[in-house]
């Protein structure tokens, strides 16, 4: 039997009177070789694309420069856009695949050891750990830590927690049920939790 | 239960979705295994990590420029192919034509073509000899495609002819709607470009006729404090920060309590949901604190922004419910303003949410609800408010739910259950200890299963609050 039980969605918009042109209709045009429209998609979005790739690496330069690639990636396959989702969704699943590409490409190796021995070098000459900044020095571990993640749990990390979608928005983007997101999700902090020994 | 399934459910845990049962178990299970405690806490402090994290980059980064630029330098093979067509459509066939020409006599001029079996040069060239011929027209080809940008669009041409007739068509209709659309561009890229100067600018924001600066993300008025209280937007917005600790004092001088107020100061963050500038967010479920009644919680959230600025001013919400649905809605929050059926919410701002949560009793819940269908619309809502700039914005929202008791998405969430803990607490108090029928420790209970993480300590001292009034401290 089906009975009324509780919901927490995201609310269907009918009409939007807003200043905001309709996505789908600015994609539409993109595709029809107005390329100049893009400009209003990227502006849009990339405050919050390159915010979620900035939690992650804590380098500007490089967020900036990741952003700029999914950005050009997004348009170069926007004929592959379906109009079944919000363009923000849609972006967000390329941003995440390109980011997993990323974390085992050897640029990314290498920055890291980087990172690793910058940490070690202040940790060293730290005289006392009050001096030392303990919340930043586990936020970078736990930065590493997350960038190690095996890609089907950092891409559910990355969404729930640190750019705090709901189950149900990870589990469209993902395209897996909200079940999966909710055990992964669970996982991840169990792998993270030993891994960091805080 | 095995300490592995113990921890597969800290989430579930967490979040207090479990049955009362399971809760308990895990409760006496972590009360009674040290590691598997310690496992636990390490769990909820990672908890907590990624929730700074979360907040730690409110970096604004400019980065369309660049991928414009870098767009239109990495022009495709085939749209350059399309322009070049266009461009020269006139002259198309003539050079399709002088391109196959002049690969036909490059070909034919070919060394391996033209040389006689046996000839003194063949012989003569041996690196000649070790090539392929197929091998050599490629490199041929090579060469000609190489010369120059035309000849490799021309070359292009040939390997993948388009009619020229329907092209030339497109691109004019191309043309010709680019042209209708350049002036809602224009206006909509002003005016993205000044709302996105407005976030930037963290040094300081109007409201009103006032100036006020940015500290820390903390706004400081620039004016007197006689100035400061013209605003009373500002002022509201400022004293509700407070509104916890007043709580005490009015409780003893038995002064009624704002629940609106106390439910803004709370401010709960609701899911983000894309990256309009004001968001909707509801929830609905069986009340946890009285029978046979049903509460809906509605969050109406101002985006995640650096600073603080109004998002949307003089908002009113508008609720509709379906009467064969719903018998009976009754609004908890008190102090709020209803004219002509809206509830007038005031100005949002930036990292806020005003919540209001109703009271449903529903006309029928024995033949249950089906699944996000049309027949599902148990309300629907509207808002309307005025835009930084002035425009009169309206959104019209559905309402719809229905689900399986039993489908596990569907789950109380922690704000929703803090936000029903904080309201019937205000109503408990509001309406005499005595004569009121709720439980205080049952408030209490729905309380602390919502605590959740509580960075601003906010959620913690309304628990101590109501602890004192269950204790009769208060």
């Amino acid at each position: 039997m089906l009975l009324l039980e509780s919901s927490s969605c995201a609310i269907p918009r009918r009409a939007i009177l807003v200043l905001r042109e309709d996505e789908a209709e600015i994609i539409r045009e993109i595709l029809d070789g107005d390329k100049e429209r893009y400009r209003i998609l990227v502006d849009r979005y990339s405050n919050q694309i390159t915010g979620m790739i900035m939690r992650q690496t804590s380098d500007r330069d490089l967020s900036a420069d990741l952003s700029q690639e999914i950005f050009i990636k997004a348009f170069k396959s926007l004929r592959t856009f379906r109009f079944e989702s919000r363009f923000s969704t849609w972006l967000t699943r390329i941003a995440i695949n390109h980011l997993n590409s990323f974390f085992t490409s050897t640029k990314w190796k290498t920055r890291l050891s980087e990172i690793r021995e910058t940490q070690t070098q202040i940790e060293d000459s730290a005289p006392n750990p009050e001096q030392f900044h303990l919340e930043k020095e586990r936020l970078t571990k736990l930065q590493l830590a997350i960038t190690e993640l095996k890609p089907k749990y950092r891409e559910v990390l990355t969404l729930c927690a640190l750019e705090e979608h709901s189950y149900e928005k990870a589990a469209q983007i993902l395209g897996i049920p909200v079940g999966t997101v909710r055990s992964r999700l669970n996982t991840a902090r169990l792998i993270l939790s030993r891994k960091m020994k805080i | 239960m095995k300490t592995q399934q113990i921890e597969d459910k800290f989430l579930d845990y967490l979040e207090g979705t479990l049955t009362s049962d399971e809760q308990q178990t895990i409760s006496k299970a972590l009360s009674e295994d040290p590691s598997l405690k310690e496992s636990f806490e390490n769990y909820k402090k990672v908890l907590e990590l990624e929730h700074s994290l979360a907040h730690s980059a409110s970096v604004e980064f400019n980065i369309t420029e660049d991928v414009m630029r870098e767009l239109s330098s990495s022009t495709s093979f085939f749209e350059r192919i399309r322009d070049y067509i266009a461009r020269q459509n006139n002259y198309f066939w003539y050079s399709t034509a002088a391109t196959c020409a002049i690969i036909l006599i490059a070909i034919s001029l070919k060394p391996d073509s033209i040389k006689p079996p046996g000839s003194q040069a063949f012989t003569q060239k041996a690196p000649v000899d070790e090539v392929e011929p197929s091998e050599a027209v490629m490199m041929d080809q090579q060469l000609l495609a190489g010369s120059s940008i035309e000849a490799e669009e021309m070359t292009a041409d040939l390997l993948e002819p388009k009619a020229p007739a329907p092209i030339q068509h497109r691109n004019e209709a191309l043309e010709a709607k680019a042209f209708s659309k350049a002036a809602p561009a224009k206006k909509e890229k002003e005016l993205i470009e000044r709302d996105n100067s407005r976030a930037r600018d963290t040094s300081s924001v109007t409201i009103g006729d006032q100036k006020y600066t940015f500290l820390e993300g903390e706004l400081v008025s620039m004016g007197s404090s006689a100035q400061n209280s013209e605003n009373p937007a500002l002022k509201r917005e400022q004293r509700s920060s407070d509104y916890i600790d007043e709580i005490s004092g009015l409780i003893k001088q038995k002064s009624k309590i704002n629940t609106t107020q106390l439910l803004s100061t709370l401010n709960f963050r609701y899911p983000t949901l894309g990256n309009d500038p004001i968001q909707t967010h509801y929830e609905i479920s069986p009340s946890p604190l009285e029978p046979n009644q049903y509460l809906l919680l509605i969050g109406v959230q101002g985006r995640q922004e650096k600073g603080i600025r109004i998002l949307g001013g003089s908002l009113k919400l508008k609720i509709r419910f379906d009467r064969t649905k719903v018998s009976e809605a009754k609004l908890l929050n008190n102090n709020l303003e209803t004219v002509d059926g809206q509830v007038l919410l005031g100005d949002i701002y930036t990292n806020k949410s005003k919540t209001l949560i109703y009271s449903l009793k529903l006309a029928s819940t024995d033949e249950g609800l089906t699944t996000n269908t049309e027949s599902d619309k148990l309300a629907s809502f509207s808002l309307r408010y005025l835009d930084p700039e002035n425009f009169d914005i309206q959104t019209e929202t559905d309402l719809i739910f229905g689900f399986e008791a039993d489908d596990f998405r569907y789950q109380l969430s922690s704000n929703y259950r803090f936000a029903a803990a904080a309201m019937y607490f205000g109503i408990y108090l509001n309406n005499g200890r005595e004569k009121t029928n709720l439980d205080i420790d049952k408030i209490i209970e729905t309380a602390l299963l919502g605590k959740d993480f509580d960075p601003s300590s906010n959620r913690m001292r309304l628990i101590d609050i109501m602890r004192k009034v269950a204790s009769k401290d208060l």
